[in-house]
């Protein structure tokens, strides 16, 4: 058991580095391209041990891993540590660490979908919620978005979410229509408009089915958020493309000052515990990045490469994850 | 003409990559690959030089250990000289099939023995064995089964005298580093344990 662990763990590690590398590498700039080249790196770690099991079940001796492979983990178990070898030591290790990884996540998100994020304190009748049913109305053709139901909570944390598999819903709070000025807020429905209209909660779902399945996979729960900013990413590109690139970029600004603030467009601070801060860092500079794309080319350029990239990606990764056992 | 698609991606009509860039984006994939694949081998290098020994081969602690290695009983000879220590001082398994014990002279703390065992391969891999040079090579019989008997000389300059001989489904050797006579011998003594 703890070997399959490994072996997933160490794989998709290498995918996860392989798939950063060629987008970096082949400049790829369409947000379609870069989170289908992601959810490979993704999948492929879970799905290919097991194909690989039925289709060469050699692979699977110790006279493939020394005479054919290219990387063998067993091999690292010839170095111990307190009498254990240092592969089942870092397995153990990364393991917790894919499992701490996991619930930090899993758990806000699942009580925020399961409890309800928008049932603990919505209201109805607020003078807010024709204003943004209105903005809504205004931008839903423009983006191509199906209707939007909206749910307003009143409270002055910034929370603004697109929810709903099946009838997409607008969670929005007080705080964050307070905090923006009109065009920041027609920029920021704009892009949880984009998300409706790419069915994006539903990918946040089975994202969430991925990241459960692989739990102990440090480099899935890191991919998975990588996957989340290439759909951000997305949404991006479509308020940029109607020209709210600028507003947009204020509306990051004006949210990133709250500290518990529950919304895409910019991660929550995390101010307590080394790890935390540091994670939250990461997903900052994440954040950064993506804007910067946005701004510096607005309409990313389709190559025509798409196709063979992804299939030179999934081949490649196929291939060097054969010989890694 | 240039359109914007529902995502925002600049699409140009009836546009085809050129050649040049889809070989510029094969030449660099085949490069990443390639680098991977290097890293990858090195990585794996790493714990056998940490340890001394050839990619790939492992070393185990006891007999029964190697024996659960290549799930097969190792030859022990019964003819076993006094000068010899047991147990074997260095026990290597490589693939699963091939394994090797080394066993020291009690005044010279050096090897002077090496039984080797290969199953289902046909040939023992030479990773569990130290390297040697063959002076001569001579076929002979051991149990009345058809064997071969060569020279060797090792890095240090050492002559040893080995002999290989196959049963059903099994490769054997038997390295020494004293007389022909008594290499024969330990040859013959040799039968798996608890047959």
């Amino acid at each position: 058991m703890l070997d399959t662990a490994g072996l997933i763990i160490l794989h998709g590690c290498i995918a996860a580095l392989l798939v950063e590398a060629l987008l970096r590498i082949w400049r790829m700039q369409d947000p379609g391209e870069r989170l289908a080249l992601r959810w490979l790196a993704l999948v492929a770690p879970i799905v290919l041990p097991a194909a690989f099991g039925v289709l060469a079940p050699d692979r699977s001796t110790e006279w493939f891993g020394s005479a054919r492979a290219l990387f063998a983990g067993e091999h690292w178990n010839q170095l111990t540590l307190f009498h254990t070898g240092t592969a089942t030591l870092a397995t153990v290790a990364l393991l917790i660490l894919g499992g701490l990884l996991y619930l930090r996540d899993a758990l806000p998100f699942l009580d925020d979908r399961v409890r309800g994020l928008g049932e603990r304190d919505s209201v109805s009748g607020h003078s807010e919620i024709a204003r943004v049913r209105s903005l809504l109305d205004e931008l839903q053709q423009a983006v191509g978005a199906p209707a939007m139901g909206v749910v307003l909570l009143d409270r002055q944390t910034p929370v603004l979410l697109c929810s709903g598999v099946d009838r997409p819903t607008l969670v929005i709070s007080t705080g964050t229509i307070s905090r923006l000025s009109g065009d920041q807020l027609r920029a920021a429905l704009t892009h949880e408009l984009a998300h409706a209209a790419r069915r994006d909660p539903l990918m946040g779902w089975l994202l969430m089915v991925v990241r459960t399945v692989a739990w102990f996979s440090p480099a899935a729960q890191v991919v998975a958020r990588q996957v989340v900013q290439e759909l951000e990413y997305r949404a991006d590109v479509t308020v940029a493309r109607l020209g709210h690139s600028a507003a947009l970029s204020g509306a990051i600004e004006a949210l990133s000052d709250a500290f518990d603030s529950q919304t895409d467009l910019v991660p929550p601070h995390s101010p307590r515990g080394f790890p935390s801060r540091l994670m939250a860092r990461a997903e900052r500079v994440a954040v950064g990045n993506r804007c910067e794309r946005v701004f510096a080319q607005p309409e990313p350029i389709r190559t025509g490469l798409g196709p063979l990239r992804f299939g030179l990606a999934a081949i490649g990764i196929s291939a060097v994850l054969f010989f890694v056992v | 003409m240039t359109t914007a698609s529902p995502n925002g991606v600049i699409e140009t009509a009836g546009h085809r990559p050129g050649w040049t860039t889809v070989a510029r984006a094969v030449v660099e994939f085949a490069a990443l690959l390639a680098g991977v694949a290097f890293g990858l081998r090195v990585l794996d290098e790493l714990p056998g030089m940490a340890a001394g020994v050839v990619r790939g081969v492992r070393r185990v602690d006891s007999v029964a250990a190697l024996e659960r290695q290549v799930s097969h009983k190792m030859p022990i000879p019964a003819y076993f000289p006094d000068r010899l220590m047991w147990p074997p001082s260095d026990l290597r398994v490589y693939g699963g099939t091939s394994a090797s014990m080394s066993f020291r002279h009690r005044q010279a703390a050096s090897t002077w023995l090496i039984v080797a065992l290969a199953v289902g391969t046909g040939s023992i891999a030479p990773q569990v064995l130290p390297p040697a040079t063959s002076l001569q090579s001579e076929d002979t019989a051991v149990r009345s089964l058809p064997a071969r008997v060569e020279r060797l000389r090792d890095l240090n300059g050492v002559l040893w005298y080995q002999l290989t001989w196959q049963t059903s489904g099994e490769a054997l050797l038997v390295r020494y580093r004293g007389t022909l006579d008594e290499v024969m011998l330990i040859a013959n003594s040799m039968d798996e344990r608890g047959r």
